[in-house]
């Protein structure tokens, strides 16, 4: 700890008691460009009057999109759009439909088959599509019972015998 | 000559509207080296020692009009190129996010390189062995083995008392030669 007689010593007792500071040069070391002196006034001068200029209309607004800090906001703004808007999409509800496309019928028919035992068939029936219910589909038995009948109905009526149509190209 | 204007001739000069840039010329010139080289000896790089002695005469631009004359116009002056190169090394300490003795090893890292700088071997050790102290320190032994400031003077500028900047010259004196002896 240094004693306040010491500090207060002269400076030249000081500097003779530290004998390696005493020994470096005093002289400046360091150097500047050529003509630096010359030339910095009027570059001082210069910037004086660029700071001291009203900035145009056109001028500030850009300085200002251009600027620093614009450019970090509108970068933020960015980025709090595009997180918003992909929380928004993994949030969105997905339909029964969309799931159930997904899942193969063999996985569906093997959940009823091990979960469901007992199925009432009445309640079956309110899933059935309103059209089915109202004109149920005829058996094909039917339907071509219907379509021989016609056809020999037609041929009575034009005098068509079975040998005419066997011999038709 | 621009130097044989008094100070209160210049500021004078200043107040009126059609001599102020012709002062403000003068008051470049008549003080730009002893500024710039106050800067230098704190901040080393010539190009950042341009950069702050430019802004250092924008801030007198635009300052000088309320300049009250409490104290001397290079009194006035050495204070301020004295604070912005502290809010220079600052924000340089703030873009590098490093400790301020990183921001000391790279100016002294660049010292090796420097272009302008024309002294020998033992003359940049010492300026390796200032730039471990600390600001005020540095500022202290600076103004005073190099400028030979007088302490009431230096009282004035940096706001501090004597006593205070005896025991910074003392302790930065010492500092200094023990990493003189250890390098």
């Amino acid at each position: 700890m240094s004693k306040i007689s010491d500090i207060l010593q002269d400076d030249e007792s000081l500097e003779k008691e530290n004998p390696l500071l005493h020994s470096i040069s005093k002289e400046n070391p360091f150097s500047v460009p050529v003509n630096y002196f010359d030339s910095l006034p009027s570059e001082i001068i210069e910037k004086c009057r660029e700071k001291v200029e009203p900035k145009t209309w056109g001028n500030g607004i850009l300085t200002n999109i251009l600027g620093y800090k614009w450019r970090l906001l509108t970068t933020m703004g960015c980025l709090a759009v595009i997180c918003y808007l992909s929380i928004q999409l993994n949030n969105r509800p997905v339909s029964y439909e969309a799931i159930a496309k997904n899942i193969p019928d063999s996985l569906i028919v093997e959940h009823f088959d091990k979960n469901i035992t007992d199925i009432n068939v009445s309640t079956l029936e309110d899933f059935q599509e309103p059209e089915s219910i109202s004109s149920p589909v005829k058996s094909s038995s039917d339907s071509t019972n219907n379509t021989d009948q016609a056809i020999i109905a037609y041929l009575i009526n034009h005098n068509i015998s079975v040998s005419d149509i066997e011999n038709e190209p | 000559m621009g130097d044989e204007i008094s100070d209160s001739d210049l500021l004078e000069q200043f107040r009126i509207e059609s001599t102020r840039n012709h002062a403000f010329h003068i008051l470049v010139n008549k003080y730009q080296k002893r500024i710039y080289w106050q800067v230098r000896r704190i901040i080393v790089d010539h190009d950042d020692a341009n950069d702050v002695v430019q802004n250092v005469f924008i801030k007198v631009w635009r300052n000088l009009g309320n300049f009250k004359e409490a104290s001397s116009l290079y009194t006035w002056l050495y204070r301020i190129a004295t604070n912005e190169s502290l809010t220079f090394l600052k924000q340089k300490k703030a873009n590098m996010f490093v400790p301020f003795d990183s921001v000391s090893r790279s100016i002294s890292r660049k010292l090796e390189d420097d272009a302008y700088f024309s002294g020998d071997a033992i003359q940049k050790k010492l300026q390796k062995a200032i730039l471990t102290l600390p600001d005020k320190q540095r500022i202290v032994f600076n103004m005073k083995y190099f400028d030979n400031i007088k302490y009431e003077q230096m009282s004035e500028m940096l706001d501090t008392s004597v006593g205070a900047l005896k025991a910074s010259y003392h302790h930065a004196v010492k500092k200094i030669e023990v990493f003189l002896k250890n390098n």
